[in-house]
């Protein structure tokens, strides 16, 4: 086995760890680490893609990770709303959300 | 760049990212979460991705984990778990992706020799040639964002607490 199949598995590997974030932990930072794993993991992908066919993959991540700080930078603040209003950091709060 | 350097850059960002699955503190899991960024950018570094490489320590270790730490700060660190919050209904859906995305790999294919090296050079000339006018309205998507975060944060002083 070569070295880039283990880059394969790897990124496959930190995914699922990242959507088992997403599916067991109740904090809202914890889901936010998740999604950022996920991208990270999506990212080291598009590069290692990028040194096997020579493609601009590269340039894509430069774009993903100003997308990622949109991302946290949105999240968080949605994350302050929710616990001043709730006072908890706890998603399970916010399934009671409904439109009055 | 050596094998083993690409090794321990994934072995580490695996333990760390297995680390914040479990870990009880947030505090603890935002360090872990700083580790295995720092892992991802070492293994940009031995991918010849150089620029990815500053990149990302800038963009995680500078931007992402300090926003973390800022909303940790502000919501108070005193809600730690006390029970196990991972259970195996929650972890069988990722195990069968895993299984899935593993049984798609074509383990045949080996990388040519002649490919560019994206050093901090070449994908600077790349950006600011071909990539630029996305480049700028990149800049234009952070700052309305920066804008929607802080509209979304600021506390207005006529709403009432709940």
């Amino acid at each position: 086995m070569r070295i880039e199949s283990t880059l394969l598995i790897f990124s496959s590997l930190l995914f699922c760890i990242g959507l088992a974030l997403l599916l067991n932990r109740k904090n809202l930072v914890h889901l936010l680490i998740g999604i950022e794993l996920m991208l990270n993991s999506a990212n080291v992908n598009l590069v290692y893609f990028s040194k096997i066919h020579g493609e601009d993959g590269v340039l894509l991540v430069v774009f993903l990770l100003l997308i990622a700080v949109c991302e946290a930078a949105v999240g968080l603040a949605i994350f302050l709303r929710a616990y001043r209003f709730f006072q908890s950091s706890s998603a399970t709060m916010m399934k009671n959300i409904r439109e009055s | 760049m050596s094998e083993g350097f690409l090794f321990t850059c994934e072995a580490a960002t695996l333990l760390c990212a297995v680390g914040i699955l479990f870990s009880r503190s947030i505090f603890t899991s935002t360090m872990l979460f700083l580790s295995s960024c720092l892992g991802i950018a070492g293994i940009f570094y031995s991918l010849d991705a150089t620029y990815l490489f500053v990149a990302q320590i800038a963009v995680y270790g500078g931007g992402i984990v300090v926003l973390f730490l800022f909303a940790i700060m502000i919501a108070g660190q005193k809600e730690q778990t006390s029970t196990r919050e991972w259970s195996l209904t929650g972890l069988l859906p990722p195990a069968l992706l895993f299984y899935l995305l593993i049984s798609r790999i074509d383990f045949s294919t080996t990388s040519q020799k002649d490919t560019i090296a994206y050093t901090a050079e070449e994908t600077g000339k790349i950006i600011f040639s071909s990539y630029l006018f996305p480049f700028e309205l990149s800049g234009i998507l952070l700052l309305i964002a920066l804008l929607g975060a802080i509209l979304i944060s600021i506390q207005k002083p006529e709403s009432h607490e709940n």
